[in-house]
């Protein structure tokens, strides 16, 4: 049996990782085809790949833990697309 | 030796075996071990029957455990990355490809600043969506709960 912030702190610290990298691959993808400058491709890679994905990490952690199920999470997430507007 | 000690209805005993034995030299010997046996258990500490906390193991080494089988689980089901990864780049591509090389004009820059607005949504919300959809949900869910609902989602992992 595990204390519950270790189990929580794992799961964000492997999670990490990888949805940086996911990130990266959706920030190569479409930075350039939208037609960004590419001198500003560094700043924007620092926020949108290696920042954003912290907190939607944590967020989505936050919100699948507290929806009993998928169905009601679905829910939840239109309720919660605010902090998205105004992050 | 019946005889000798009157066991039976009808035996009787010449003499009470009873003081014999206190009175005689073996017994004091033995009640001075006895005694010794006592005097050495009362000089020990008392004995630590509970433990310092609920866990067998230190919250930093619960922890490196921890990653190490969240990172297996993730090798042994890599659908959940894949899923990741694949959403990730059919979603950059289908943004990218809709606002194909956007002019540096007035209506241009409005629309690049729609595309990093609706960026952020989709990523976001497709990341909580797959969370849920590969039922890492059930797995998160009871965390909020009762200790006993953290030890079934440990079993999970």
């Amino acid at each position: 049996m595990y204390n519950w912030t270790a189990l929580v702190v794992s799961q964000l610290l492997v999670e990490i990782p990888w949805n940086i990298l996911s990130s990266s691959f959706f920030f190569v993808c479409w930075y350039w085809t939208v037609g960004f400058a590419s001198d500003r491709a560094g700043y924007t890679y620092l926020m949108y790949g290696i920042i954003f994905p912290l907190y939607y990490t944590t967020i989505a952690q936050a919100v699948a833990a507290l929806a009993p199920t998928a169905v009601i999470s679905a829910l939840l997430f239109s309720a919660l697309f605010a902090f998205v507007l105004t992050l | 030796m019946l005889d000798v000690i009157g066991a039976g209805a009808t035996a009787t005993s010449s003499a009470d075996w009873h003081i014999i034995w206190n009175n005689s030299p073996e017994a004091a010997v033995l009640q001075e071990q006895i005694g010794k046996i006592h005097d050495e258990g009362r000089a020990r500490p008392a004995v630590q029957v509970q433990l310092a906390t609920e866990f067998a193991t230190s919250w930093n080494h619960q922890l490196m455990v921890l990653c190490q089988r969240n990172f297996q689980s993730y090798w042994r089901n890599p659908t959940y990355l894949m899923a990741k990864f694949a959403l990730s780049i059919a979603c950059g591509l289908l943004i990218g490809f809709t606002f194909f090389h956007t002019s540096d004009s007035l209506q241009g820059t409005q629309t690049k600043l729609f595309v990093c607005g609706i960026t952020r949504s989709t990523t976001w919300l497709l990341t909580c969506l797959i969370v849920c959809l590969f039922g890492r949900c059930d797995l998160r869910r009871p965390l909020a709960a009762a200790s006993d609902c953290v030890h079934r989602s440990s079993i999970h992992l």
